[in-house]
């Protein structure tokens, strides 16, 4: 029925039909066009323009997050048996390859917009007033534990 | 004949028609930017393929999913305020029973789903439309909280916790996904209707 109506007016070569098929055509065309172009997502991503309003966008996040947040709310804190057992590992290296650091040339290196950029030893680090808390950490991968 | 040619009904609003398409758009962003995410630390065994993903890594997926975030939610509010407060849901997506969306889609697989007049939706359309908004509401408010799992914690508990919230935003995005899917196939299927959603208008089939 849908078929014959679409012959018999096509046959009649009503111009705005074929507009419309035209019409159509192109937007087909051009959501493929578009679909491409997401398909190489990689390369879209590193576009200079594209690259402007991304950066663009998250400056424009960190500032929407200072107004809608607290910065006083707190994380959750959990009892000692929530811990995640083991907790998951995470570096650029893998964990038979962690380097073992000399506590007693250990220096805390500080820099950025502070008055005393003067670097910490272990011992000056020990001797500050200390604190525990346990909370769920929650990594930007996606991934989170308990510790 | 000639007269009942030059016979054209509305279909869709000019809202609707600009808001599902900037709806499409952001969906598409979201949804390819959001697998790369999920590539970072899968949630269950299976990756999705790098190529049908956008950003090129997790900071860059990152970047366009909390970009593209404002327009989903910015045209959301457009659209849900319009089908609200012009009648526009209610004339279109009600009634709605579970018998007769049962039956249209039972008739829909047997390919005799009748869908003659383009300006109603049948049960079967309306249900799909329904189920696309709830799960967009619910994708945007489980992103919230795991976006911002300690602001907004009262949220997140009311998923289970941030892990909870995950599972939820996934589980979210593979029935819009599924449901996208079986849209996009009914317009292949009756491509008369895809014109409409430009035009807003279509031919009087009588």
């Amino acid at each position: 029925m849908k078929k014959r109506t679409m012959d018999a007016s096509l046959a009649e070569h009503s111009p705005k039909l074929i507009r419309s098929i035209e019409r159509r055509l192109f937007l087909r065309q051009g959501l493929s066009l578009g679909a491409l172009a997401l398909l190489s997502g990689c390369a879209l991503t590193d576009d200079e323009g594209v690259q402007g309003l991304l950066l663009g966008m998250s400056r424009w996040n960190d500032r929407a997050q200072g107004w809608l947040f607290n910065p006083n709310k707190l994380a959750p804190e959990y009892p000692e048996s929530a811990i995640t057992k083991p907790f998951p590992f995470n570096a650029y290296y893998g964990e038979d390859e962690v380097r073992l650091v000399d506590g007693a040339s250990y220096k805390l290196e500080l820099s950025g917009l502070i008055r005393d950029k003067k670097p910490w030893t272990l011992p000056e680090l020990y001797a500050l007033p200390q604190t525990s808390q346990i909370t769920r950490h929650i990594c930007v991968e996606g991934w989170s534990a308990i510790g | 004949m000639e007269a009942a040619q030059a016979q054209w009904v509305k279909v869709h609003p000019l809202v609707v028609r600009v808001t599902h398409w900037i709806n499409a758009f952001a969906i598409l962003i979201m949804v390819a930017s959001g697998w790369r995410i999920y590539n970072a630390s899968p949630l269950f065994g299976f990756r999705f393929p790098n190529d049908l993903t956008l950003g090129g890594w997790l900071a860059g997926a990152l970047q366009w999913h909390f970009a593209a975030l404002w327009l989903l939610v910015l045209n959301g509010i457009v659209y849900v305020g319009y089908g609200i407060f012009s009648g526009h849901f209610r004339r279109k997506l009600f009634p709605l029973t579970p018998r007769a969306v049962l039956s249209d889609m039972l008739a829909a697989l047997r390919g005799r789903l009748a869908h003659d007049d383009l300006a109603v939706y049948n049960a079967a359309q309306r249900a799909a439309y329904l189920a696309i908004i709830l799960c967009l509401a619910v994708l945007v408010l489980s992103g919230l909280a795991i976006w911002k799992p300690v602001q907004l914690q009262e949220l997140a508990a009311l998923m289970g916790g941030y892990e909870g919230a995950r599972l939820v935003h996934f589980f979210a995005m593979a029935l819009m996904v599924f449901i996208a899917l079986v849209h996009i196939v009914m317009v292949i299927l009756v491509p008369r209707t895809f014109p409409t959603i430009i035009t807003g208008r279509a031919r009087r089939t009588s």
